[in-house]
């Protein structure tokens, strides 16, 4: 019967069932907690399903049999079966309309916001504070209602070793050190063709996509502002890298330039453009003689601009990227050591008409188990930094964004950048650059380096999955790193324990392959750290020269216990001498103290690592030291 | 029926009785032993795989501890799946594995405030109580496994955070701040003071974790609150040792907070305690090994002692889950509680180092003759609080950290609107 109230009466079961049918969706998908545009659709369906639910329950049912028969003698009952109509297509559209957004506020207060997705950014140590601001702007511009719907993890690995790992297909080895990327942001195309060359010769099946770029950043000469003479800041994008050099070395300016010993896009290329028309003998003597007199890091490209940084205003030039190079003048965070400052650097930036750029390249990583979702997210992190929004953001990091997008600040004449620079986008070609590597290897100086291994009380302690103490493992450790000794370069083996030094060997050339200088030493005794560091930097200054790095490698597990030397005391003595410090700090032992400040100091590096993975670790510092890179071999 | 005829069917009632109770009981003994006795045969056979960061302690004693396990059931081995020691990287890999949905993780090794995250989003498989004895667990450590009602994981070792001072120079602990304050003064104003020290004390406060902690434990000594019952609460003397701290950090000749600690990790903070720059240094447990007499020292140790922080300790920790994909459930919970037994436990606090989760080890007389600083470390346990325990701690310490951050480098006053993004971090925006 359709009397009784009529349409109005109709609304109660019509609501009721819809809300309650809503509800019950709600909280059957609450454990998932599903994306909120599926959630629209889940309401939206169960409103409908509601409501076509609500005109079977009495007592509309009996209300529409009644309409349907009248519907069938004439226009009269249509007339009357308009405010069923209307009422149901009022609440279907508002409840379609409305509850998402009601759901999603019930929940967002209940619950909270769903979990975002996780994406993992690989990327350079010189990548890894623009990475970041791109990273932070990306989850802030996707967030939904405040909710983040992807969380970025963004972190750096030197180009060897994210070479290595993605060559392995990310091993347990290398998952101990670093999570397995979904996304890998390298510097240049040139690192994705050695990938994928590894990958193809290892027979591997991870996909590294079309690796697209992102934008762009020219290999530049940055000048500090009070060296430049007037009559050169009218042609600094008129010469080429041959005149420029020239000029530079008749004006007696230092030339700094990270080694790309260790795999690294920029310094590559940058080798690239020096060496034609020179003798790379001559351009790396040069570089040589700049690193030693400034204590700058070898292989550590934002190390060398934190130095610079710290140096202050000089004479000494610096190959490298305009991003690298608009962020110091900047005055952003460089490397581990120099924060943020208001009294940035002044260099003036030359862009030779022959260079070359960096090309930024997407890589997304293709996993064998890679999830649809996982590839989707990765997709839209892509699409959005391909996409307007992404090139301004990837702009003000110091990139050139795209062809048909605009370069913008930091790439201005304030930071001392030519935006309207005519130079090339891309690198080189591979074969040039690896013709240029090979130049490269037989140009670098050697290393002199004397290498210290702890042999206290706390190296006989078992190592737990590996057979032998922690001495047993160092020991192998430094076999291993004999062979990667070239010819130029030669090793003295010391042990410090209790009391002293002993020297097992003295510097000399490369050991023979049988050789093993550590066997037969029984580890006991106290830790005398500083005055090992102090005499071996005093023996290596005693018979330095210029023609090889001259490096302490101290590999230690404890901290000093002489009890003799304060920090400032040894500081004091190592600071200056041209000898450059390393510590391999294992297990317990830390980068901390006078032990981080002496290796700062000295251009050196100290490096934490745990026993399983202390082979990897000297193989990064003899990477650095033995020939200023190449670790690999 | 006759009077005795009556009793006889009472007693052949109260026989049969007796011996329906007697069955029942010694089936409920029988099936609560069953429940607590290791039954391989119950187990799924195949490798479990615990995901972990890195263990850098003394001689790896988790590891050790699992080829044990593994030479115990040689039908259900285990293997530590190790991740970064870093905690970003470890979050990141720990959650990306358990979204996939294709992860062969057994059992996760989770940070204490993580466990409401990886339970709220179904990550974990709950561990039913009743076949597991808990009654020997610390109850602080414990209540960081449960979430909304439920038990999700059994704390594998815990954490609270002690003070270590001078000895030579401050030869009785500190009650308070204000104690505390007072000895660093007199220590700093002595011009016989040794050269070195140039502090009062440090911390870690660089900008990660420890950050949120030693904040939350500033503020808790200083009788103030962030949060109460959940909800952000932020209060006077909570803004007020904010502005304390940056206070600290900014005196100087001699600054009372060692400018550096800005930037200190636990490492970082040890090592300038260890070098003599300061007279007192908040730490984890951890810390006392390296700073006391080992093989290496040979006797001269810088002289240090350990007490309670002046205030409550921030609770931490981590604790073993089993995934909810995994595929073998009933063996994951057998090795986490063999992982957290008293006996393991008593091991890796021996011998790793790692703060024990069962109160047995500490009332051991052989470690508390041996380790003198585990009465102390108890009872700072005991009277630690945790963070908060939100589905969203991730976001929560993020956001609270950007604000303490901006008020250390603005001279100690918080953003007007910290406490509204605290709500709203709370909710995971």
């Amino acid at each position: 019967m359709v009397g009784q109230g009529g349409p109005r009466r109709a609304w109660v079961p019509i609501a009721v069932f819809a809300a309650l049918s809503a509800i019950g969706g709600w909280l059957v998908d609450l454990p998932t907690r599903e994306a909120p545009t599926l959630w629209f659709w889940v309401a939206g369906v169960v409103l409908v399903l509601g409501t076509v639910g609500s005109v079977l329950v009495d007592p509309l049912a009996a209300d529409f049999d009644l309409v349907l028969r009248k519907v069938g003698r004439g226009a009269a009952p249509v007339r009357r079966l308009l405010p069923y109509a209307l009422a149901v297509a009022l609440i279907v559209t508002a409840g379609y309309l409305v509850l998402p957004f009601t759901l999603r506020t019930v929940a967002l207060w209940t619950y909270g916001c769903a979990y975002p997705e996780q994406l993992q950014v690989l990327t350079t140590p010189d990548g890894l504070a623009p990475a970041r601001e791109v990273a932070d702007a990306y989850e802030e511009r996707s967030a939904v209602e405040g909710c983040p719907t992807v969380s970025m993890y963004v972190y750096a690995a030197p180009t060897d070793r994210a070479r290595v790992a993605l060559a392995s297909e990310w091993s347990a080895e290398h998952r101990r050190e670093r999570p397995r990327p979904d996304v890998w942001l390298p510097d240049s195309s040139l690192e994705v063709a050695a990938v994928r060359a590894d990958l193809r010769l290892f027979g591997r099946v991870l996909d590294l996509g079309d690796a697209g770029s992102l934008g762009s950043s020219p290999l530049v000469l940055g000048v500090p502002e009070a060296a430049v003479p007037i009559t050169a800041t009218e042609r600094r994008n008129a010469t080429t890298w041959r005149e420029l050099l020239a000029d530079a070395r008749s004006r007696d300016w230092g030339l700094l330039r990270a080694s790309p010993g260790r795999g690294s896009g920029p310094a590559a290329l940058a080798t690239t453009v020096l060496y034609p028309g020179a003798d790379p003998r001559d351009i790396e003597r040069w570089i040589d003689r700049t690193l030693d007199a400034g204590g700058y890091p070898i292989d550590d490209a934002a190390g060398q601009l934190c130095r610079l940084r710290e140096l202050g205003p000089g004479r000494t030039a610096v190959v490298a990227s305009e991003r690298d190079l608009v962020r110091l003048n900047r005055g952003d965070p460089v490397g581990d050591r120099c924060g943020r400052t208001d009294t940035p650097s002044t260099l003036v930036l030359y862009y030779p008409t022959d260079t070359r750029s960096l090309d930024h390249p997407f890589v997304a990583l293709g996993w064998t188990d890679t999830t649809a979702v996982q590839r989707r997210t990765v997709a839209a992190f892509r699409d959005w930094l391909t996409g307007d929004e992404g090139q301004r953001a990837l702009a003000g990091t110091g990139l050139r964004p795209r062809p048909g997008h605009r370069v913008s600040a930091p790439v201005d004449e304030r930071r001392g950048a030519l935006p309207g620079a005519n130079v090339l986008r891309e690198p080189p070609a591979q074969d040039t650059v690896a013709a240029t590597l090979g130049a490269y290897d037989l140009a670098h100086r050697g290393g002199r380096v004397l290498l210290a291994v702890d042999s206290s009380g706390s190296m006989a302690e078992p190592v737990s999955g590996a057979r032998g103490s922690r001495f047993d493992v160092a020991r192998e450790a430094v076999r291993g790193a004999f062979a990667r000794m070239g010819p130029r370069d030669t090793v003295g083996v010391w042990t410090f324990a209790g009391a002293g030094l002993r020297e097992l060997t003295p510097v000399g050339p490369r050991p023979p392959p049988t050789a093993d200088p550590l066997a037969g030493v029984s580890p006991a005794g106290a830790t005398p750290l500083y005055p090992t560091i102090a005499a071996g930097v005093a023996t290596l200054r005693a018979g330095r020269d210029d023609s090889a790095v001259a490096a302490l490698v101290v590999v230690t597990d404890g901290e000093d216990t002489s009890g003799t030397y304060t920090a400032a005391r040894l500081l004091d003595e190592v600071r200056g001498g041209g000898v450059r410090v390393f510590v391999v700090a294992v297990g317990e032992a830390h980068c901390g103290g006078a032990v981080a400040e002496v290796t700062a100091a000295t251009g050196g590096a100290c490096r934490e690592t745990g026993f399983a993975t202390v082979d990897a670790t000297m193989r990064d510092v003899f990477g650095a030291v033995w020939g200023g890179g190449r670790g690999d071999r | 029926m006759t009077v005795r005829g009556a009793w006889a069917r009472v007693r052949r009632f109260r026989f049969t009785a007796g011996v329906l109770v007697g069955v029942l009981l010694a089936g409920a003994a029988w099936l609560g032993a069953d429940a607590l006795r290791p039954d391989p045969a119950a187990w799924e056979k195949g490798r479990l795989v615990i995901m972990s960061g890195r263990d850098d302690s003394a001689g790896g004693q988790r590891q050790v501890l699992v080829e044990q396990w593994n030479r115990m059931y040689p039908d259900h081995p285990a293997e530590i799946r190790q991740v970064s020691g870093l905690a970003d990287a470890q979050h990141s890999e720990m959650v990306s594995q358990a979204r996939s949905g294709r992860s062969d993780v057994d059992i996760y090794n989770l940070d204490v405030t993580w466990t409401p995250e990886f339970a709220h989003a179904g990550y974990l498989a709950p561990l039913d109580e009743r076949g597991l004895d808990t009654t020997g667990f610390l109850t602080g450590p414990l209540e960081t496994c449960r979430y909304e009602g439920r038990l999700w994981a059994l704390p594998f070792n815990t954490d609270a955070g002690l003070l270590f001072r001078r000895s030579d120079l401050v030869p009785e602990a500190p009650g308070d701040w204000t104690r505390a304050r007072a000895d660093m003064s007199r220590v700093l104003s002595d011009p016989a003071r040794p050269r070195e020290l140039v502090s009062g004390y440090t911390g870690q406060f660089g900008d990660y974790e420890g950050l949120t902690v030693n904040t939350f434990e500033a503020v808790w000594a200083a009788g103030g609150h962030i949060l109460v019952d959940g909800r952000v609460a932020l209060d006077d003397r909570a803004r007020e040792a904010v502005r304390a701290l940056a206070e600290d950090a900014r005196s100087s000749n001699p600054s009372r907070l060692l400018p550096e600690s800005l930037r200190f990790d636990e490492s970082q903070s040890t090592t300038a305690f260890r070098d003599g720059k300061v007279v007192l240094l908040r730490n984890w447990p951890v810390a006392y090994r390296r700073l006391a007499d080992g093989p290496d020292t040979g006797g001269r140790a810088l002289p240090f002692a350990v007490s309670k922080l002046p205030g409550p300790s921030v609770l931490g920790g981590q604790n073993l889950a089993v995934a909810s994909g995994s595929a073998r459930p009933a063996a994951a919970r057998a090795l986490i509680a063999y992982l957290t037994s008293a006996r393991t436990q008593q091991l890796l606090f021996e011998r790793g180092g790692f703060a024990a989760t069962q109160r047995i080890v500490y009332e051991d007389p052989q470690v508390m003759a041996r380790y003198s600083y585990a009465r102390t470390l108890l009872s700072a346990i005991e009277g630690a609080r945790p963070r908060p325990v939100t589905p969203h701690y991730w976001r929560f310490s993020e956001v609270f950290r950007a604000g303490v951050r901006e008020a250390l480098d603005n001279g100690g006053t918080l953003p007007a609107d910290f406490a509204d993004r605290l709500t709203r971090a709370l909710r995971g925006q």
